[in-house]
């Protein structure tokens, strides 16, 4: 095991941590980037470029070559903001192959033969740059923003609702974790002392991926992890003893673990449970705040106007000429068969779906057209049907990451976790919460930036009596408080009972509106929930 | 023998159970309804009976044979055959090669009987042969999408929410078809939230509630029977 | 220039040929295998390493490649993406990553070092058609690709695994309902795909005279740029895309650029991703 004793083990290894955390920057948002190489690259090329015709000190070195790499990326950044999946994962590549060509041609540079750097970084220095990129990305991860970023993850869909911009914190975080990776770059030229373009080939962008992919995204443990498990794999060490066949077994195990591990060596709630001791220590008693509205409305003003909207899906009209209005401090039902149009037009509202007629006003604005995390911070908040809670973040993160900006932010998840009885669950991730939790976790997330108007979408599907008669209660409290409540439910007891007004779709089209007793005695209503007792219909018996 | 029987069915997705503890048996020629409201698992109990997922408990069986260790391609092979909610239809083939697709095992001979039976069964469905099946409205591509399902000759088939999406006259064009393959022998068992519908075309009825059977009756007692509404729509309703 | 254009279609053949088994996987499994390329050089080393040590023939040595193509691929199911799940499309990708180096290091393992294997066969090659040069083993690549883009064009239209296959490329859920045995089915497109890979391998060594490990990567990543650029899943795209490739990178070079000839398949990559991403002659997801 002596080899694990050289100097040369250590740098490596050092070396390979930052463009591990850098990786995780990016893949956090859900995008893998197959093209790091190309950024390694520039903050190599940059870091030996100015320390031979500027000789400057060792920090202002390493913090050009994360600025000029982080440049370098912008373009890349936002093309790969337009892909997804495979084609980001060929965007990148293909990034990744271009860079490698350019610097083989630049003459300047080397060309071909490379480029030869009189400096050299010290272990010391190795371990110091590790350590301040360490605390950079911690702060930056634990921060609101790492939230969003994280939040990516996840649910790019779930994220705009709760006021994430996804393009623009995409980008970005294409960016940073280019500098941090040009970083890395620039410490391994200064290592080795000589960089030569045929080093930062597809090999070089496939190991920085694999750091975060086996060691694990949801953690900067993660990364470092997957640093020293890559690095120790492919290193001397394994070589000396298993010789040629070292790096078969090496991928070998790479596909076992992505099959075995699909979080990686360290997972979220591993994670969770290795920090929670420093959680502890951190969490100061917050007073318990009271929840502020972003916009108090008189009671009974109007709120929401839909005007004459329509939407097809593939052919099928979903939404025809619907038009309603929602007052503030009532709760609307929605209520009709499956495949009404209910869910569409709560899509329609929050923008996830654009509206192909008609127009959607907020308070006097026109919000049809804007994007979804716009109209959120417009004052629109909303649930799914299929419960999309964040599967990577706490209950506390989640409601941190929808509360309103704001100094307040803090009081407000606290009291909003009172409210909801989840105080004690604020550390946990939704997998580990029942049904009923994770509906009043997705009320709350939907709530906390006290919307003008809520959107509930079936939001007692799968619970006991017991638990459908808390939520009726929280949302009857969030009605009180003055929001505008549109609730879509197929539990007729729950809607009647809270609604001030019921609304009936049925084939895309409002066919009654008014107060439940009204809409109940509709002859037409029973007819579209039942089901057709059409003419044609000759079944009897 | 019962041709299809499902033995204490249970699925779990994670911590969530969608379909407790449930039994049923349904005899050759007949028709079983299955209604109950969004979530109550009705999608999940059609699954576990199609091998779409491994129900956590239970057995499914198909004229007396144990066809839960088969994955839904088998299942298939064996006769029960699932027309999955939303028709799914390849709407970039055309009608023709999705018939094809249901016939894959059949001989030519037998395939070419079998698209003159089906196009008989949905005379809308010859017309519109060599183009694609996206571009046909929504109550021909169900047609097209039980056409496909026929072409493997099932004894059983599964029917996921058959009228979502469809206009009333298609609605009842697809129920009368069904109703001629059921007078021909074939076992049906439908998940439906027309109840009226599913009611006046099976023989028998089940209402699922939180996964678990509520009710289990035939229709024209279920229809005066409070739990049905119960189970529609939840909780006992005041006035 | 005549020359250069011919040439240029010539090499563009070989891309093709090795980015309709390419296009054919992506296309039926909408999974991404970075394995393919060393699928490809391993299948051309192999069949060589073993010519080379047992003296077999050149046809036995050529269908041998087209076997073990096959079977490395087929493996690719077996070892990533059935362990993986195909639910996640990326970590399949990175799985085949791993899939990659077992392969490309096990010849290197095998072989002792990185060293290219030999082509040791005496081909007649080169004849000339009024004032072209062509060489033997070109042309039949190039028939070669034309010929099989037919044939999988129409084995995907008519036949009904091809059906299947292009159905199991929306829905593969449905396609099982129906009774189409999908595993099967997985692994048959894999095994068509390494066979064309075997089968354009054992070209290529014969008109390059050898084959090294790293060519892998080297070919490899040149197909799915051609690929993708073509349109993923259209036989058409894929050759269209892999001559006109060759013609341009064969055109650079005559003009003295040839440093820049790398950056081809991956600027044309780039901008038909963000113009275009279905590729030239793919369809765009439904």
């Amino acid at each position: 095991m002596g080899a694990f004793a050289t100097v040369d083990f250590w740098g490596l290894l050092g070396i390979s941590i930052v463009a591990a955390i850098g990786m995780n920057l990016v893949y956090i948002t859900g995008q893998l980037n197959l093209g790091q190489a190309a950024f390694y690259a520039i903050g190599a090329y940059t870091a030996a470029w100015i320390d031979t015709e500027l000789g400057w000190p060792l920090p202002a070195l390493l913090l050009a070559a994360a600025v000029v790499a982080g440049i370098g990326a912008m373009p890349i950044a936002w093309g790969a903001s337009r892909l997804a999946g495979i084609y980001l994962i060929m965007g990148t590549l293909a990034a990744g192959q271009l860079v490698q060509v350019a610097f083989g041609n630049a003459e300047e540079l080397g060309g071909r033969q490379g480029y030869r750097i009189e400096s050299q970084i010290a272990l010391p220095e190795v371990a110091a740059s590790v350590g301040v990129v360490l605390i950079l990305a911690t702060l930056l991860m634990t921060s609101r923003f790492g939230l969003r970023m994280r939040a990516l993850f996840d649910d790019s869909d779930a994220a705009a609702v709760a006021g994430v911009a996804v393009r623009r914190v995409k980008i970005f975080s294409v960016v940073v974790s280019a500098s941090v990776v040009g970083i890395a770059g620039g410490m391994w030229a200064l290592w080795i002392g000589k960089i030569e373009p045929r080093e930062f080939g597809v090999f070089l962008s496939f190991d920085i991926a694999l750091y975060s992919l086996i060691g694990g995204v949801h953690s900067l443990i993660g990364a470092v992890a997957g640093a020293v498990v890559v690095e120790v794999l492919t290193g001397n060490v394994i070589r000396d003893v298993v010789g040629p066949w070292a790096f078969v077994i090496y991928g070998a195990l790479v596909m076992v673990l992505i099959a075995v591990l699909p979080e990686g060596l360290v997972s979220r709630s591993f994670a969770l449970r290795l920090t929670a001791p420093l959680r502890k220590l951190r969490r100061r008693r917050v007073e318990s705040g009271v929840l502020s509205h972003a916009r108090v409305e008189p009671a009974g003003e109007t709120v929401l106007t839909v005007r004459h909207v329509g939407h097809r899906y593939d052919g099928v009209v979903a939404l025809d000429d619907v038009s309603l209005e929602v007052r503030g401090g009532e709760v609307l039902a929605l209520i009709g068969a499956n495949g009404a149009g209910k869910s569409t037009l709560i899509d329609v509202i929050s923008g996830r779906v654009p509206n192909e007629a008609g127009a959607v006003t907020l308070l006097g604005t026109r919000i049809d057209g804007m994007p979804a995390h716009r109209r959120k911070a417009m004052g629109v908040g909303r649930t799914f049907q299929d419960v999309r809670t964040f599967a990577h973040l706490t209950v506390e993160e989640s409601l941190r990451l929808s509360a309103a900006d704001g100094a307040r932010s803090n009081a407000t998840v606290e009291a909003m976790l009172d409210r909801v009885a989840l105080g004690r669950r604020r550390d946990d991730l939704p997998e580990a919460l029942t049904v009923a939790e994770r509906r009043r976790l997705d009320i709350a997330r939907a709530a906390i930036a006290m919307p003008s108007v809520l959107l509930l979408d079936e939001p007692s599907v799968g619970m006991v009596e017991q638990e459908r008669i808390e939520i009726a209660e929280l949302i009857g409290s969030l009605r009180d408080e003055g929001m505008a409540v549109v609730v879509v439910d197929h539990n007729l007891d729950l809607a009647l009972g809270l609604a001030d007004r019921v609304g009936v779709l049925d084939f895309g089209v409002l066919i009654a509106l008014g107060s439940p007793d009204a809409v109940l005695a509709d002859e037409r209503v029973r007819a579209a929930y039942l089901g057709h007792a059409d003419p044609l219909d000759g079944v009897g018996s | 023998m019962t041709a299809l029987e499902a033995r204490d069915l249970e699925v779990r997705y994670g911590k969530l159970n969608a379909v407790t503890s449930v039994s049923f048996t349904v005899e050759p020629g007949s028709a079983l309804a299955i209604l109950g409201r969004n979530g109550a698992g009705k999608s999940s109990l059609l699954a576990a009976l199609a091998g779409l997922v491994r129900p956590s408990r239970g057995q499914v069986l198909v004229d007396g044979v144990d066809v839960t260790p088969f994955a839904a391609d088998r299942r298939a092979r064996s006769g029960l055959t699932l027309v999955p909610e939303g028709r799914r239809i390849f709407r970039a083939l055309t009608v023709e090669e999705n018939l094809r697709l249901g016939g894959f095992w059949s001989e030519p001979d037998r395939l070419v009987a079998d698209v003159g039976r089906v196009t008989r069964l949905f005379p809308v469905l010859a017309e519109k042969m060599a183009s694609p099946a996206g571009h046909m409205s929504g109550g021909e591509q169900q047609m097209l999408a039980i056409g496909r399902a026929l072409m493997s000759r099932p004894r059983v088939l599964l029917l996921d929410e058959p009228s979502l999406g469809l206009a009333p006259r298609a609605v009842a064009d697809v129920y009368a078809q069904l109703a001629v393959l059921r007078e021909e022998g074939l076992t049906i068992v439908v998940v439906e939230q027309q109840v009226r519908r599913a009611l006046g075309f099976a023989a028998d009825a089940m209402v699922l509630h939180e996964g678990s059977v509520a009710a289990h009756e035939e229709p024209g007692v279920l229809l005066d029977d409070p739990r049905l509404l119960n189970a529609y729509m939840g909780g006992s309703r005041p006035t | 220039m005549t020359q250069v254009v011919i040439n240029g279609l010539l090499v563009g053949a070989s891309y093709a040929l090795l980015a309709i088994g390419y296009t054919l996987v992506f296309g039926v499994m909408r999974l991404l295998t970075l394995a393919h390329g060393q699928v490809f050089m391993a299948s051309g080393a192999i069949a060589l390493i073993a010519a080379n040590a047992y003296g077999l023939p050149l046809v036995v040595a050529g269908l041998l490649a087209v076997t073990i193509g096959a079977l490395l691929s087929a493996l690719t199911d077996v070892v990533s993406f059935r362990p993986v799940g195909y639910s996640r499309p990326i970590a399949a990708a990175v799985s085949t990553i791993g899939f990659a180096i077992v392969i490309e290091r096990g010849i290197i393992a095998i072989r002792g070092d990185e060293t290219a294997v030999p082509f040791l066969f005496e081909v007649n090659t080169d004849f000339r058609v009024g004032s072209v040069q062509v060489s033997l083993v070109e042309v039949a690549t190039f028939v070669l690709a034309l010929v099989v883009m037919v044939l999988t064009s129409r084995f995907l239209q008519r036949s009904r695994w091809g059906i299947a296959m292009r159905a199991f490329s929306r829905d593969p859920e449905a396609v099982a309902l129906l009774g189409v045995p999908v595993r099967r089915l997985a692994v048959r497109t894999l095994a068509v795909a390494g066979g064309l890979a075997g089968l354009s391998a054992f070209l290529w060594v014969a008109r390059n005279r050898s084959v090294a490990p790293s060519d892998g990567f080297a070919v490899g990543l040149i197909a799915l740029a051609v690929m993708t650029i073509g349109g993923i899943g259209s036989m058409r795209g894929a050759v269209i895309a892999g001559l006109t490739l060759g013609v341009v990178v064969n055109v650079l070079d005559y003009q003295g650029l040839r440093g820049w000839q790398a950056a081809v398949p991956w600027m044309l990559l780039l901008v038909v991703l963000l113009l275009r991403p279905q590729g030239l002659f793919g369809e765009a997801d439904a």
